[in-house]
């Protein structure tokens, strides 16, 4: 019950936290509207400078779960090594923001402090501890990603990306909260008291006798969840919102929702299905399906795209579907490499999305109406700006999975942890639909490098996007050719994290 | 010089990576630094893989000059190189041909002169490192980087189609090489139990050994199989060869040729057959009839071709369908024969795609019929070319015989599969199955020629697909009901369901391989003789210039090479026999396939039942599994008796 202990324990949220409230003073103190946007670096050096020392008290956690606020927060592997993700992703997004800021002249201080709070709201996610902090932390993770959506208020299409994203979320949510009341409910009748922590849940969910309602519950929690990491059925959003949204508000929501999205769904099936003695294996035939449905579903309809965004809305939504092959082994077989090869998953595509996303706002110039970049447009982009070119080059690559890049070896560890649960068959559809995936990130680079037209496109120069664009590299390759680094961590700080 | 002594692998391998950086930092139309610079690289990577020759003992079978240093731990992931005599003599493949390509494209690459430098030296790191590698992990990367910078070279290069031909490349390459990632991850794991997680080749293989996957093992066979056959690639997995061929420049051209493909090959020896014996043993004859229809099928197509570069891309599935042959009579001097073989046709193609290249470089067509008469105006051309020419027919010598002769001896020979009735009946399958693909190529192909010549009346057309389909019939049909199945496959089949002895299809596969000998004959001289003897018909002929020096630089050294291997072959099978021999005598016996000899001849017909029981006897022939309730064997069992 030591409140300074569980503050402790809870040091990377509250640096962030601290930041984004600081980032929010000083907009205010430098006075609402004024137009100089230039002078306003040192706000993301403030957010960068937060990010980092959050990042390094993570990566450097003790072994170990510790619960804090009467077990409504957890700090432990799942939620560091989750944590880590959506702060390296909050990182990455700023830098490439404040370029994209910069250049259109947008006001700095609220979208950082927005990617602030938003990241405050995805730890929290990947460390709940119980059914409300999950919710709170869906909430204000979303929150602050509604707005970033809109966040161009002068573009009708950003704000109905906005709209829309808040309408379809807000169902989201409200199934999420319905589902966490029967879950609630059932708890309560099997165990003869309420509780909501995991770990009371867990003990309700061992027992043999649950009723329907319970299911329904698990179920309404699932697909809330399945919203906001964009899986099939629930994917209908993503397409749109990608598109209106202004790019670098893309990127983050690309990366940081889903990996702590996917944190909650872990905590959360880690807390039910996984100890359920029957319906597990419905459980995870329904992933399986899901998993199917979604990379299938994702990968053909990338190929139809002409637009970037869009096509990498789609390529997100495949991405989830190679996930859920993960989560889908988790819950068929508990144990840590499952869920270090799902966070080492979520790094890497941090990592090389954000990058994509990164090239695309490298072409977005002031004065750009443009809703989306199409694919034509990069035609012979490539030899004219070498740098950027091999850099797309990297990062399509990787996206489609080949080695030595992160990209290929995520794939590889899921893959992995899906074998060794015995889920052959899931993996087989899972490499053929990355083959077909590979068709339309190849296709980038046919229009990158092999169309014989020259480009009239011309590209934001700017040092934050630079860094931001070498930082994505940098981590692709690094983690793609030593992934021993992220395992080695994740394995440390995930010890007996199941039992 | 002690950590490039114990590294040297290692240096080998990424010291083309590390030219290919430092390139990426020539400045924007410093064209001729870059050339020489990467031609340099190339160069003293050469250098390297000489000394690394003279390093390699040729007596020892195993694993030499290995390095190991653990890379993944978590998934027993190491980096761990190494090689054998099949790695050594492709390495050094690779190396001599690398230094040519450069040099090769001083003229023929005048656009991003840099950009393509660092693709072919990226490419370089690849090849090598997949010869190289002896981690399962560390192989698969390098098998899929290599796709890589030849898309890049396909793809911006290129010609008219490159985009589609960059595409069928990647995709089809792809699409194989991740089933087996997925063959790789399952055979890991299902052989952790023993001992922990670990890629290490040779060790999978040992634990493999003693595994009990049963038909599992068939998938993962297959799964390893189709990859490479694609990569070779066998018949049916051919088409992307010929779009990838024609479109792609000289230098891609080559070193598609002369070593990606042969990776294809040597993943077939090094890990298919290897790590899965007792499931490849029941493919070795579907194998050798792909392979065969392969020889026959390629040098067919060659021949109606009129297009020099697309003639010469049709002729390597044509040689490597020999290769291939070679490899599943799992005899040692088969085996040697396909290694000795794969080396041949990287020098020979590599050597006709460059020829090709050169008066492509100065007339911008390949067509036969705008040629004609050159060997009055291009005398060095035309020597270097008829010269070359007949190595890739297999003319004594010159090196194309040594294989071709060794791997039609060597699988005239093979004491082939001998397997229990279930093997047979799945080989029976597979022959049906190659029938059905051949006929169907057959026709396709009947019907490609017949839509040329358009003028023909519908009947004609009809009269002529009725007639070759009827002929295709009676040659390769498959068995279907009371039918017997065609002229070729009866035989094959009456051998298979009498007795389940396979030697002798081998024998009457060789036979057919042999008529791609003279096929290949055929067709080079009939495009030497169109391009180079009678008139010249073209006055745009007249002025053609003959090699220059850089050009002759580039050529002679494979013309040297491929005679000096046509006389003196000694040295070349000496470095590859004993890992080819321990090689063969090791699959036979895990396979329980009878030991390697040459006693008797083989025979075209069936044996009476005396001399079989003689035979079986003499072959050790492993006992009869116990399926208890398996018709099959009863059957098998009654035929014994």
């Amino acid at each position: 019950m030591n409140i300074v202990q569980d503050l402790g324990l809870l040091a990377p949220v509250l640096v962030v936290t601290i930041a984004a409230s600081v980032v929010l003073l000083l907009t205010v103190a430098h006075g609402y509207g004024r137009p100089a946007p230039q002078t306003n670096g040192h706000m993301s050096f403030v957010a960068l400078a937060a990010l980092a020392v959050a990042a390094w008290l993570m990566w450097t956690a003790e072994p170990g779960s510790h619960t804090a606020f009467s077990g409504a927060i957890v700090v432990d592997g799942l939620g560091i090594s989750f944590g880590l993700t959506a702060v390296v992703g909050a990182f990455l997004s700023v830098l490439l923001a404040t370029s994209y800021l910069n250049e259109h002249e947008l006001a700095h201080g609220e979208f950082i402090a927005l990617v602030l709070l938003s990241t405050v709201g995805m730890l929290v996610l990947s460390m709940a501890g119980d059914l409300i902090t999950l919710f709170i932390g869906i909430e204000v993770m979303s929150l602050a990603v509604y707005v970033l959506a809109g966040y161009r208020r002068s573009s009708r299409r950003s704000q109905e990306a906005a709209l829309k994203y808040f309408v379809y979320g807000a169902f989201a949510s409200a199934f999420v909260l319905f589902g966490i009341a029967l879950v609630y409910g059932e708890v309560g009748r099997l165990l003869g008291k309420p509780g909501i922590t995991m770990q009371v849940v867990a003990q309700a969910f061992s027992r043999d006798d649950l009723s329907n309602l319970g299911w329904i519950g698990v179920a309404m929690v699932l697909g809330g969840l399945a919203f906001k990491v964009a899986a099939v059925p629930f994917h209908m959003w993503a397409p749109d919102v990608y598109e209106g949204a202004p790019t670098p508000s893309t990127g983050f929501m690309a990366v940081g929702v889903k990996a702590a999205a996917f944190a909650g769904l872990l905590r959360f099936v880690a807390a039910t299905l996984v100890h359920a003695p029957n319906g597990r294996e419905t459980f995870v035939q329904i992933f399986e399906l899901l998993a199917i449905l979604t990379m299938v579903t994702g990968n053909l309809l990338a190929i139809r795209q002409s637009q970037l965004k869009r096509m990498l809305a789609y390529s997100s939504i495949a991405h989830a579907g190679y996930v859920f092959v993960g989560l889908a082994a988790f819950v068929a077989q508990p144990q840590g490499r499952a869920v270090e090869a799902i966070g080492y998953y979520l790094l890497g595509y941090t990592a090389m999305t954000l990058g994509a996303f990164g090239v695309i706002l490298a072409f977005e110039r002031r004065g750009d109406r443009r809703l989306d970049l199409p694919m034509e447009r990069l035609s012979g982009t490539g030899h004219k700006y070498p740098a950027l070119g091999l850099a797309m080059s990297l990062f399509m690559l990787s996206l489609a999975g080949i080695p030595p890049t992160a990209g290929f070896f995520g794939k590889l560890a899921v893959f992995s942890a899906a074998v060794e649960a015995g889920r052959v068959p899931v993996v087989v559809v899972a490499v053929l639909a990355s083959v077909a995936g590979a068709f339309y990130y190849l296709r980038v680079l046919v229009m990158m490098y092999m169309r014989a037209t020259g480009s009239d496109e011309t590209r934001i120069h700017s040092p934050w996007l630079a860094a931001g664009l070498w930082a994505c590299a940098a981590l692709t390759t690094v983690a793609g050719v030593i992934p021993e680094s992220y395992l080695g961590f994740a394995r440390r700080v995930l010890a007996g994290w199941l039992t | 010089m002690g950590f490039l002594e114990t590294h040297l692998l290692t240096a080998i391998v990424f010291l083309p990576l590390l030219g290919a950086f430092i390139c990426l930092a020539f400045p924007k139309g410093e064209d001729s630094g870059v050339r020489g610079f990467a031609l340099t690289v190339s160069l003293v990577d050469l250098g390297l893989a000489i000394w690394l020759w003279s390093r390699f003992s040729p007596n020892v079978a195993g694993m030499q000059l290995a390095e190991r240093v653990e890379w993944i731990p978590s998934l027993g992931i190491t980096y761990a190189m190494g090689i054998d005599g099949v790695a050594m003599i492709l390495i050094l493949l690779t190396a001599f041909l690398a230094p040519i390509v450069v040099l090769s494209t001083y003229s023929s690459v005048e656009e991003r002169a840099r950009e393509f430098m660092v693709c072919m030296l990226f490419l370089q790191t690849g090849m090598l490192g997949a010869f190289a590698a002896t981690d399962l992990f560390l192989f698969y990367t390098f098998y899929e980087v290599m796709l890589v910078p030849m898309y890049f070279l396909i793809g911006i290069w290129g010609g008219r189609r490159r985009i589609y031909a960059a595409l069928k490349f990647f995709l089809y390459t792809m699409g194989g090489s991740l089933l087996m990632l997925v063959a790789i991850i399952y055979t890991v794991w299902a052989v952790k139990d023993q001992g922990g997680l670990t890629f290490d080749w040779a060790v999978v293989t040992q634990r493999l050994a003693s595994a009990n996957l049963g038909s599992t093992e068939i998938w993962l066979f297959l799964a390893f199989a189709v990859a490479f056959a694609i990569k070779v690639p066998m018949f049916p997995f051919h088409t992307w060869l010929p779009d990838a061929h024609v479109e792609a420049p000289t230098g891609a051209s080559v070193i598609l040729a002369g070593v990606l493909l042969k990776i294809g090959t040597f993943g077939f020896v090094r890990y298919a057959l290897w790590m899965f014996p007792k499931a490849a043993v029941a493919f070795l004859p579907t194998i050798g009839v792909l392979a065969v229809i392969g020889i026959i099928y390629g040098a067919l197509v060659a021949m109606v071709q009129s297009d020099l570069k697309r003639l010469v891309a049709y002729s390597s599935v044509s040689h490597l369908g020999f290769v291939m042959l070679g490899l599943v009579s799992m005899s040692v001097t088969g085996v040697a024969g396909s290694v000795l073989q794969m080396v041949n046709h990287g020098i020979s193609s590599g050597a006709l795609f460059l020829l090709v290249g050169v008066i492509y470089e100065r007339r911008h067509t390949r067509q036969l019929d705008d040629f004609g008469g050159l060997a009055k105006v291009m005398p060095k051309y035309a020597f270097l070319f008829v010269l070359l020419a007949l190595s890739s027919a297999g003319l004594p010598g010159l090196n194309g015989f040594v294989g071709e002769f060794m791997i039609v001896m060597g699988s005239f020979g093979a004491m082939g599969p001998t397997m229990d009735v279930t093997n047979g009946e799945l080989a029976r399958i597979g022959i049906s199955l190659a029938g059905v693909i051949g006929l169907g190529a057959v026709i396709l192909m009947v019907m490609k020629v017949a839509a040329e010549r358009a003028r023909m009346s519908l009947w004609q057309r009809v009269g002529a697909v009725a007639l070759v389909a009827l002929a295709a019939l009676l040659i390769v049909a498959p068995p279907i009901g009371g039918f017997g199945g065609g002229l070729l496959v009866r035989p094959l089949v009456g051998l298979t369901s009498d007795n389940g002895d396979f030697r002798e299809i081998f024998a009457l596969l060789t036979v057919f391989a042999g008529t791609g000998v003279i096929f290949a004959a055929v067709y080079l001289l009939i495009a030497v003789q169109r391009v180079f003897f009678g008139p010249i018909r073209h006055a745009e002929n007249e002025g053609l210039e003959d090699l220059s020096f850089r050009e002759q630089t580039v050529l002679w050294p494979l013309a040297i090479v491929a005679i000096l291997m046509g006389l003196f072959p000694q040295p070349f099978i000496d470095m590859v026999n004993p890992t080819v021999d321990a090689y063969a005598r090791q699959f036979r016996e895990r396979a329980n396939l009878p030991a390697i000899a040459m006693t008797d001849a083989p025979a075209l017909q069936p044996l009476t039942p005396a001399q079989r029981d003689q035979a079986n006897e003499r072959r050790r022939l492993p006992a009869p599994r116990a399926h208890g309730n398996d018709p099959n064997l009863r059957v098998r069992k009654g035929a014994q008796e």
